[in-house]
């Protein structure tokens, strides 16, 4: 419907605005009529588009409808004149539109090949320019999005250190910065956010929810304005204690709390650990058009909630500010840089400027220019088909339009009745264009990485379908003018059969356009080749675990049966032994408790029908990468007198986990419930108790090249537990297909409080037990929250969104380009067989045999083909030099890939000709020379 | 409107359909496309074709666009569901009822005339 409102607007505005409403509840009213019926509801779009056009073509040139058959009635109002002039052009014209309806529909081969092609390539235009012109072409929705820039605190000698790979360089300031920051000359405003996972524990709804913690000034720069209530102000940048207000973004409202407008004043219950549950009230509502930097928060509370004790020197808080006027983003990087290294820290902070339309798009505007480009080229290649089929339809019409000519049609009039007549078919195409891109541009949302910003707000509106119809009426009568001109200056004298068979000798035009959309063709093919391998040879790296039938879900306990009191290592150091021994009895017990508490969920899960295995783990989920920084742990062999440190990531694991995963033990054995020890071997502060561990490869690798199993690790101060390796797995990746191994460490859960996913096999689709999961946990404890469920593969899927995107676009396109220059390929072999039938006779007359006359017809085709990988491979390895950014493991002038990509090309235009050239050896000559 | 209803005679058989149907009750245009199909078959009239056809016959004086009854409404209502009280309604100006009248004698005149000279024969039921 929406497709159908969109093409009201070819009525004029008044016209529109006064029945547009009726006319497309009519229309819905007759689709409702023909529900459930393919035919009849495709027939209806078919003839109420048509009836639209037509009509709306009428209303434009002001042909009223004519209600009376009386005749000479003569109104001499001048108005009535003046619409009686416009009649005259309009029923000339409307004779000319007839004409020209009525000869697309009589030859409804050349008609609908036309449309489809042109279809095809405008709606594949007009879906990426959608996106386009929503991502790149529309300016970031915040003011002066240009001087916005992110303010990060960079560790450079992080940078090697494999926990802090995607973090290093974005990193947070410190809270005195901010608000030095803010007095700096080098920037307008100062804005800073932090965000937190946290759970929104309202009566009867929770759920896991980002919350971000924003200054005011934050939301300034973002123009965020309020629907309701009102923003955060400057008290409540700085107040710890009073601050006990929230902001509901758009969305929120809408879904949690039902876009009811009397939401001011409620109570919002948040908690970010067990036991830590407050109260907000709510004080405003943002407006639907406010778009944030990232990924949308559900809350937003702020800055000022920010404990005191954050406040003095530890960075805690991002950073994005406004450049002031004429300050340029390096000048402001060295007025920064003092500043975020801070004057007392011993932390060697410095400082990272980028700007934020950089930053957000920066990676994005090649990839998507690139596939904006394959549409353009998917274009070009419809275009040149339907320019060879005009081409070949005025070769075939010269007869009938000297005719024409000689009864005395003018050429003034040829022209414009075949301009018409293009206008007709381009406007058609373009609407059947328009339909594809409404139809086409949510799946291709859909498609796309989710991080694109902007995404939200691509649609197919007005500039949009404008684009469309431009481009349908654009390529008609640019590629319609060749054929038109030619035809129009046909003379009477060459209405004889002479002339007839001259020109057919001569159908080089449409053979060089068949040529070039070949070349076209293969560049489309390469591409999608190029980005098919790419994502081929990313996917085709081992995981080092088996994500098939790999549910995931992610808790957080809400309830413990005791009062959490972590001290931190340094009051740990500074315990006496008595008091570190009743910590760790205290721990233990609590550790007890919890282990208890998380086999009871696995064994009930475990108990599913279609589960096959279930384990738990800590925070270091393989792609569950929503932290920034993943616990890590310094590890050296214990023993080694050189001290080497290896820094691996801690896994904290149930004893089923390398079974769930997939991951077989490469060496020694898997975790024994029997290892989680007795209480007494933790308990105890003894340095010589040690924990069981098992190590991945790499970490054996670097640290017991001659075998890990039986030897001891020992953690660098201040941890110093020391662990026994009992076993090798293999390595894993951790965030990315491309990342190289990482050193692990996996331990059983006894070291942690609570676990923050489960992992569930199934031998079926994970997703599908999804929900069973859900209730079992609630069944089993109503203060276990589940935060986020997913499946593993969909977790994967997200890091090669880009890469997937990109393949499956670009072999769309190539796929596409193939079929329409196969229907090139087959139009210009039977235009041409059509042509050659008498000299094909006389040549079968002659003695050549069903063989000679295909091969003659395969030549021309191969001929065609020759010229047009000759014309497409430079074209092509132009092209793919534009992609090798983007590529992976392949070269961009890859003879495999370009020799497939040939051979493929064609092998489809010869089978194209096929049909043709058999048809050919099939001809009688006795009937063609006859004729 | 300054009309001579004989300027507009004789009536296109769709135009004067139309103004029969709209001359007992105020319509919406599906409810006059559905009585119009009922009466003659075929493919409904399509939104453009008909609201052009509206439209002209507005600009002609011929009918206009009113308030319905509550009767109306409520029938209109119970005939196309919930959707109805949103459309507008177009009913007979007085030159249209004229014009309907008119053209309706003219037709009587022209089946009188054929019964007289024995082309059908039987009276209407």
């Amino acid at each position: 419907m929406r497709f159908y409102r969109l093409l009201l607007h070819l009525f004029p505005r008044t016209f529109r605005e006064a029945n547009g409403a009726d006319m497309a509840r009519q229309f819905a009213d007759e689709l409702q009529a023909v529900r459930g019926r393919p035919i009849g509801v495709a027939g209806l779009w078919a003839r109420g588009v048509g009836d639209v056009i037509w009509h709306a073509v009428l209303a434009r040139l002001r042909v009223g409808w004519t209600l009376s058959d009386a005749p000479g009635q003569v109104d001499r109002s001048p108005s009535r004149l003046a619409r009686r002039a416009w009649l005259a052009v309009g029923s000339d014209l409307s004779r000319d539109f007839r004409l020209g309806t009525r000869r697309l529909v009589k030859a409804p081969a050349f008609t609908l090949i036309s449309v489809v092609t042109l279809g095809l390539g405008i709606g594949s235009a007009t879906a990426l320019f959608s996106v386009v012109d929503a991502v790149l072409l529309r300016p970031l929705p915040w003011p002066e999005a240009k001087r916005l820039v992110s303010i990060y605190g960079v560790r450079p000698d992080r940078a090697a250190n494999p926990a802090f790979a995607s973090s290093w360089n974005r990193g947070q300031v410190s809270w005195p910065a901010w608000h030095q920051l803010r007095e700096s000359a080098a920037f307008e405003a100062v804005g800073v956010w932090r965000r937190s996972r946290q759970i929104f524990t309202n009566p009867g709804i929770e759920d896991g929810v980002d919350v971000w913690y924003v200054s005011k000034s934050f939301l300034s720069l973002l123009g965020a304005d309020e629907a309701m209530g009102r923003l955060f102000n400057a008290d409540e940048d700085d107040d710890y204690v009073q601050a006990e207000t929230i902001i509901l973004p758009h969305e929120t409202w809408l879904r949690r709390f039902g876009g009811r407008p009397d939401v001011i004043g409620e109570k919002v219950h948040l908690a970010y650990q067990p036991g830590s549950e407050r109260v907000a009230s709510i004080i405003g509502v943002l407006r639907a058009d406010v778009r944030f930097t990232d990924q949308p928060p559900d809350f937003l509370l702020p800055i000022g909630q920010t404990p005191p004790v954050s406040r003095t020197g530890t960075p805690v808080v991002f950073a994005i500010g406004r450049l002031a006027p004429g300050v340029s983003i390096e000048a402001a990087a060295a007025a920064a840089e003092p500043i975020v290294r801070g004057a007392e820290s011993p932390d060697s902070r410095s400082a990272r400027l980028v700007s934020l339309p950089d930053e957000l798009l920066g990676s994005a505007r090649r990839p998507l220019w690139v596939l904006f480009g394959a549409a353009g080229i998917l274009l070009l290649v419809a275009c040149a088909n339907v320019a060879g089929l005009l081409i070949a339809e005025a070769r075939a019409r010269r007869h009938e339009i000297a005719v024409r000519v000689s009864l005395g049609c003018g050429r003034a009039r040829v022209l414009r009745q075949l301009t018409v007549e293009h206008l007709l078919l381009g406007t058609v195409a373009a609407a059947a264009g328009l339909g594809l891109a409404v139809w086409m541009t949510p799946l291709l949302v859909a498609m796309a990485p989710a991080r694109l910003p902007g995404l939200a707000s691509v649609a197919v509106d007005l500039r949009v379908a404008g684009f469309a119809m431009g481009l349908g009426v654009l390529t008609v009568l640019i590629f319609g003018a060749g054929p038109a001109l030619t035809l129009s200056s046909t003379r009477p004298t060459s209405f004889s059969s002479d002339s007839r068979s001259a020109t057919a000798r001569h159908p080089a035009a449409h053979r060089a356009i068949v040529a070039g959309e070949l070349g076209l063709a293969l560049i489309l093919l390469v591409c999608a080749s190029l980005f098919g391998e790419t994502l081929l040879r990313l996917t085709s790296r081992p995981l080092g675990f088996d994500p098939s039938g790999l549910a995931v879900i992610s808790v957080e306990s809400m309830k413990l049966p005791f009062e959490v009191q972590s001290p931190t290592v340094e009051q740990y150091l500074a315990m006496s032994r008595a008091e570190r021994v009743a910590h760790h009895d205290a721990h233990h017990r609590r550790l007890q408790t919890t282990w208890t508490h998380t086999a009871g969920v696995l064994q009930r899960l475990n108990a599913l029908p279609g589960v096959v295995a279930a384990a738990a783990q800590g925070l270091n989920l393989p792609f569950g990468g929503r932290l920034s920084s993943v616990p890590s742990v310094p590890l050296s062999a214990e023993g080694d007198p050189s001290g080497r440190l290896e820094t691996a990531f801690n896994q904290i694991v149930t004893d089923d986990y390398f079974e769930t995963m997939g991951m077989p033990i490469v060496r020694g054995r898997g975790f024994a419930s029997a290892d989680r020890g007795e209480p007494a071997a933790i308990t105890s502060a003894d340095r010589s108790a040690s924990t069981q561990a098992i190590v991945s490869r790499e970490l054996e690798r670097r640290l017991f090249p001659d075998g890990a199993v039986g030897r001891r690790l020992v953690a660098a101060p201040p941890y110093r537990s020391v662990y026994e390796v009992i076993g090798v797995v293999p390595d894993i990746k951790q965030r990315q297909f491309t990342e190289a191994p990482r050193p692990s460490l996996y331990v059983l859960d006894s070291m942690v409080t609570t676990i923050h996913h489960l992992l569930v096999k199934t031998a079926g689709d994970p997703a599908a037990i999804l929900p069973a999961v859900r209730q079992t946990i609630r069944d089993y404890d109503p203060s276990m929250i589940v935060t986020s469920t997913t499946t593993m593969e969909e977790l994967i899927g997200e890091t090669i969104a880009h890469e997937r995107f990109r393949a499956r676009l670009s072999s769309a396109f190539g796929g596409a380009a193939l079929l329409l220059a196969a229907i090139g390929i087959y139009s210009l072999a039977a235009r041409r067989v059509a042509e050659r039938r008498r000299e094909i006779g006389v040549r079968v007359a002659l003695g050549a045999r069903p063989i000679h006359v295909r091969r003659l017809v395969l030549r021309e085709t191969l001929l065609a083909v020759t010229v047009g990988l000759l014309l497409g491979i430079p074209l092509a390895v132009v092209t793919s030099q534009l992609v090798r950014s983007l590529l992976f493991e392949v070269s961009p002038t890859s003879p495999r890939v370009f020799g497939l990509a040939a051979a493929v090309l064609a092998t489809v235009a010869l089978a194209a000709t096929v049909l043709p050239a058999s048809r050919a050896s099939r001809i009688d000559p006795m009937l063609v020379l006859r004729e | 409107m300054a009309w001579d209803v004989r300027h507009v005679l004789p009536l296109k058989p769709l135009v004067f359909q139309a103004l029969v149907v709209l001359a007992d009750a105020d319509r919406h245009g599906w409810s006059l496309v559905q009585e119009l199909q009922r009466r003659n078959g075929g493919n409904r009239l399509l939104p453009g074709n008909l609201y052009r056809l509206l439209n002209s016959m507005v600009a002609e004086g011929l009918i206009d666009v009113v308030e319905p009854s509550p009767r109306e409404r409520a029938r209109a209502a119970a005939d196309t569901g919930a959707n109805a009280e949103r459309r507008r309604y177009f009913g007979l100006t007085s030159f249209g009822r004229e014009v309907a009248r008119a053209e309706a004698r003219r037709l009587e005149a022209l089946v009188q005339e054929s019964r007289r000279k024995r082309l059908i024969t039987t009276r209407p039921r």
